[in-house]
């Protein structure tokens, strides 16, 4: 190969990685980081102590996670008439908050499956806490609609099982196929991350010095021996479910774009609403990616490991996907005109001229203009500048769905029955406090699970492969080994 | 790795030259017999097996010409993706989608007819848009008279209330619905337009042309003359587009500056690689790249609105915002699937050693993920539409055989078949098939696959033409084959002419060993 193309080599200690060759694929662990030094990196936030930083971010989304639950409590005796949901914006703030929620759980799925499926090594190291990140999600993507139905303690009733009643869910509707889709994901997101997750928790078993942890890793990893058919094992299964999770990318956020579409009300009936709700998913959900990957990798000291190049692969998919979702809003807007339809081309002239015109400008903000400073190579090198982009979609993908909703709802076909929608306090209050709940359960996997797929990880350096150039990380042992070793095991 | 690094045998370095030549004569000699072929559309009056006049002509050219282009498209598209994400495995099999992609411009040139119907088809037999205002009136006029029950010339046309045609279907002004999917058929059949019709089904046919053409008088008003329908005329309102958006002269310069873009970027993209052939330059390769994400933005757009331009305005009333990304999931399904095929035939000649069968079956996981991203989009359109239930897009399906109405006169015709063999041939068999690696892998099972899908692209893409021309007869015969041979010989004759003069693979690509050294099993591979 060497004669083919010089300069092939992968040099030993390498701090930055951003640079694109041709010539060559740049390392995706840096620092001479070698399989040892990925272990002890990864790991060392699991088993020592929580540092004063974690204590205090808990400090703050715990608190905030309890008030969220009580809010949630003072939902229930008083009823939904608390929030700003009233005919004709029947829909508000929670399937608002539930369509935000459940597209950012989108990035972690395309990273550990369609990303692993096309390849691409550089996801081994945001895959676990992306994957984490999109359960979290779920967790409270789920709660908004469950808390909606108006009598929650009867949300069962969404499941269809036979019982005296002979009542049965009605299957037409998209909001029972939600049900059906978002169920299916949560299970196959949890059994992807959890599977992916067992030889890291060997390692961390391992690794424990206290007997609480011991047992705790012990019992999670599933008598994990790191034999070769264990791996052998591990890799089919992790096929398989990388193949699985692979159609629920793209159905889960079109079922919820149906929930929308299949209306015959204009600004919502669009047959492009399906990928383009998936791409506005995986737009969100890779800005949330990288809003907690840039603070993270530096607090727990795996700049190594995810590396600047992993952010900024992270920020082209961001900048793609946020393409795609401008070329559907260009297409909206366009259509609308093209149509000759009377009622859609009055909702797209009153999305920017008309009652929730700042939603609208905030949203195209947010979502067409702001991030598009990542054009630009330089922009993209400074994490400031990665940080505004996702910041920018956090908020704007934010208010798409909230213009999709109130714009089209709150001026349907009759004048008569146009209403403004205006959120209450615990709107605002109950959807702040979401953030308690996602932020809690994101430090406690943190602090309690490995971070990062060190067995994967691991599989990218050069010296996991027979023929890797032994200098790499000074550990040539490693190198005629085929599989990675998990310490201990 | 398992294996060690490949070398680059020297027959993939130097042009197949002279070994095209009977490749390229062939081509000659079936473009030249399907261009007989689809000359016999002319024959007769009547379309059957062939005859059908001009516009069984065009429309069997558009089909087969909008076959290629969909192919030459999906090329440009496997190019131009695997250029923006860095992509190394497909440089070995590269060289053979790069040459149809910088073949674009010829592909324009064969565009011409489209063009030109803009112009010349006053009586808007192919694109209703470029109907003559007299033409459109004479229409409007007949589809007023035939649906109404009694002589309806008398309170009717005094109408000129300015709103009653801002709902295109749910009123024609007249106290009649405008609407295809209007059961009012026996009703109407017992009045006196039924004497011009004997036959029950004639009449049928006649209503759901009728009603057509309420809702394109009320689209083309606005679309082609910024005007409005008053009564049976047309009154230019004085607002609207400076220029129309169907002004035939602002739709060739629409067509022509599509072509401009993608033939720059196709030619752009094959320039590059061939250069560095010679050179060696690792520059160009970063220059392919550092193109590639506006060149994907110009692209998306190009191809969008292309479809929308050529296939979509068959129907000027009808929309759908999928239909764009429907129309690159089938060019991307005939490029990948022209690209396996092609390296196929090559390798059987001698070429491509270096294309292993990791390559196909890393093409093969392509041509089953876009059949269900097919299946996906198609689904999603037609889902939404059905859902809802709007007659301004639903008589749309109905015309192409998508209806469960027994009165309709597409129940049970041949539209409603080829809809259930696309469900199933375009989707559900073919995912199922190409599942199986062993399958991908199997260089006979993938052929056959490839076949396969572009014979239902190729159906797809009927299904979404022809019904414009006629239905519920379903009209397939030597013109629409002739057209698929003329277009098909000369793109393919154009491929070979450009193939031969270069270097079958391009092995000066930076990447090049990471193509050679392609193994689809491993599990995380790298490459140094």
């Amino acid at each position: 190969m060497a004669a083919i193309h010089p300069g092939t080599q992968i040099p030993s200690v390498e701090t930055d990685n951003t640079l694109d060759d041709p010539c060559r694929r740049a390392p995706l662990v840096t620092g001479g980081l070698d399989f040892t030094g990925v272990t002890d990196a990864v790991a060392k936030s699991a088993i020592s102590r929580p540092t004063l930083l974690w204590w205090v971010l808990f400090a703050i989304t715990g608190p905030m996670a309890l008030g969220f639950f009580t809010m949630i409590g003072y939902l229930f005796v008083t009823g939904t008439g608390i929030w700003g949901n009233n005919q004709p914006v029947a829909w508000g703030f929670p399937i608002v908050n539930f369509v935000f929620w459940v597209g950012i759980g989108h990035a972690g799925t395309l990273i550990s499956a369609i990303l692993f499926l096309f390849r691409q090594n550089w996801r081994t190291s945001i895959n676990r806490f992306a994957e984490a990140m999109t359960i979290f999600a779920v967790v409270c993507a789920g709660i908004f609609p469950g808390i909606h139905v108006g009598r929650p303690w009867l949300a069962y009733w969404l499941f269809p099982f036979p019982n005296q009643m002979a009542m049965w869910p009605q299957f037409r509707s998209p909001l029972l196929w939600d049900v059906f889709a978002v169920g299916t994901y949560a299970s196959v997101s949890l059994l992807f991350w959890y599977t992916g997750m067992v030889p890291d928790i060997a390692t961390l078993r391992d690794k424990a010095q206290s007997r609480i942890g011991q047992i705790f890793y012990g019992f999670l990893s599933l008598g994990w021996t790191g034999s070769a058919r264990h791996w052998h094992r591990f890799e089919r299964a992790y096929i398989l479910l990388a193949a699985l999770c692979t159609p629920l990318v793209l159905s889960v956020h079109s079922v919820v774009s149906f929930d929308f579409a299949v209306a015959q009300m204009p600004g919502w009936h669009t047959t492009v609403f399906p990928p383009y709700f998936v791409a506005g998913a995986i737009y969100g959900g890779f800005a949330m990616v990288l809003t907690l990957a840039i603070p993270c990798r530096v607090w727990l000291g795996l700049e190594h490991i995810i590396t600047m190049r992993h952010i900024i692969n992270c920020a082209k998919v961001m900048l793609g996907t946020g393409m795609i979702v401008c070329y559907a809003y260009s297409l909206e807007f366009f259509t609308a005109w093209y149509s000759g339809h009377h009622f859609e081309q009055f909702v797209f002239r009153n999305r920017p001229l008309g009652n929730h015109y700042l939603g609208f400008w905030m949203m195209v903000f947010c979502n067409c203009v702001g991030p598009q400073v990542l054009w630009i190579k330089k922009v993209r090198e400074n994490v400031w500048g990665i940080m505004w982009a996702a910041m920018c979609v956090n908020i704007g993908m934010w208010f798409e769905r909230y213009v999709i909703v109130t714009t089209s709802l709150s001026r349907d076909f009759l004048p008569g029955s146009w209403a403004q929608f205006v959120p209450t306090w615990v709107d605002v209050v109950m959807f702040t406090l979401s953030f308690g709940l996602f932020g809690s359960l994101f430090l406690l996997f943190l602090k309690l699970l490995p971070t990062i797929a060190m067995a994967e990880v691991k599989t990218v350096m050069p010296a996991a492969h027979a023929h890797g150039h032994g200098h790499d990380d000074g550990d040539a042992d490693h190198g005629q080994d085929p599989q990675p070793h998990v310490e201990g095991a | 790795m398992a294996h060690g690094p490949k070398t680059i045998e020297e027959a993939d370095k130097t042009p197949i030259g002279a070994s095209a030549w009977p490749a390229w004569r062939t081509c000659v000699v079936i473009a030249i017999v399907g261009t007989v072929l689809l000359a016999t559309a002319l024959v007769s009056k009547n379309p059957g097996v062939v005859g059908g006049g001009l516009p069984r002509l065009a429309f069997a050219y558009l089909v087969g010409y909008c076959f290629f282009l969909a192919v030459t498209i999906g090329a440009l598209a496997l190019v131009l993706l695997t250029t923006l994400f860095r992509a190394g495995w497909v440089v070995a099999v590269r060289r053979v989608p790069e040459t149809f992609a910088a073949n674009f411009v010829w592909v324009g040139v064969l565009g011409l007819p489209i063009i030109l119907m803009g112009f010349l088809d006053s009586e808007g037999q192919v694109y209703p848009w470029a109907m003559s205002q007299k033409n459109l009136e004479a229409q409007i006029h007949e589809a007023h008279h035939l649906l109404e029950p009694h002589d309806g010339h008398d309170e009717a046309h005094g109408d000129t209330n300015p709103t009653a045609h801002v709902q295109p279907v749910a009123d024609d002004g007249h106290g009649h619905a405008l609407d295809p999917a209007s059961d009012g058929l026996h009703a109407l059949t017992g009045q006196p337009m039924g004497a011009a019709y004997p036959d029950e089904d004639e009449a049928a046919r006649a209503i759901q042309r009728a009603n057509y053409v309420g809702l394109l008088g009320y689209m083309l008003d606005k679309k082609r003359w910024n005007g409005a329908i008053e009564g049976d005329a047309l009154v230019p309102v004085g607002k609207g587009m400076v220029v129309p958006w169907y002004d035939p002269f602002f739709y060739a310069v629409r067509i022509v500056l599509y072509f401009v873009v993608l033939s720059a970027m196709g030619m752009f993209l094959w320039k590059c690689s061939v250069k560095q052939d010679a050179s060696a330059d690792p520059a160009l390769t970063t220059r392919r790249e550092w193109w590639a994400p506006p060149m994907t933005v110009l692209f998306a757009l190009g191809i969008t609105f292309l479809a929308f331009d050529v296939m979509m305005s068959l129907d000027p009333a009808w929309y759908s915002t999928m239909f764009g990304v429907i129309f690159f999931a089938n060019s991307f399904l005939a490029g990948i699937a022209t690209t396996i095929l092609v390296c196929l035939a090559l390798q059987k000649k001698g070429f491509l050693k270096i294309v292993s069968v990791d390559h196909y079956h890393d093409l093969g996981k392509l041509l089953f993920a876009f059949t269900f991203f097919w299946g996906y989009v198609s689904f999603s359109q037609f889902m939404l539409i059905w859902y809802a239930s709007l007659p301004e897009t639903t008589y749309w399906f109905e015309l192409r055989g998508a209806t469960t109405v027994p009165t309709a006169p597409q129940a049970g015709s041949g539209w409603q078949w080829m809809i259930l063999v696309l469900l199933f041939g375009h989707l559900i068999v073919p995912f199922g098939f190409l599942l199986s690696r062993h399958v991908k892998r199997n260089l006979t099972l993938l052929s056959i696959a490839a076949v396969w899908m572009l014979l239902m692209v190729y159906l797809d893409l009927f299904w979404y033409i022809m019904p414009q021309y006629r239905s519920p007869a379903v009209t397939f015969g030597l013109p629409e084959i002739g057209a698929v041979l003329a277009v098909g010989g000369v793109v393919f004759a154009l491929f070979f002419g450009r193939f031969r003069q270069h270097a079958p693979v391009p092995h000066n690509d930076p990447r090049m060993h990471e193509s050679a050294a392609l193994d689809t099993s491993a599990w995380a591979p790298i490459y140094h």
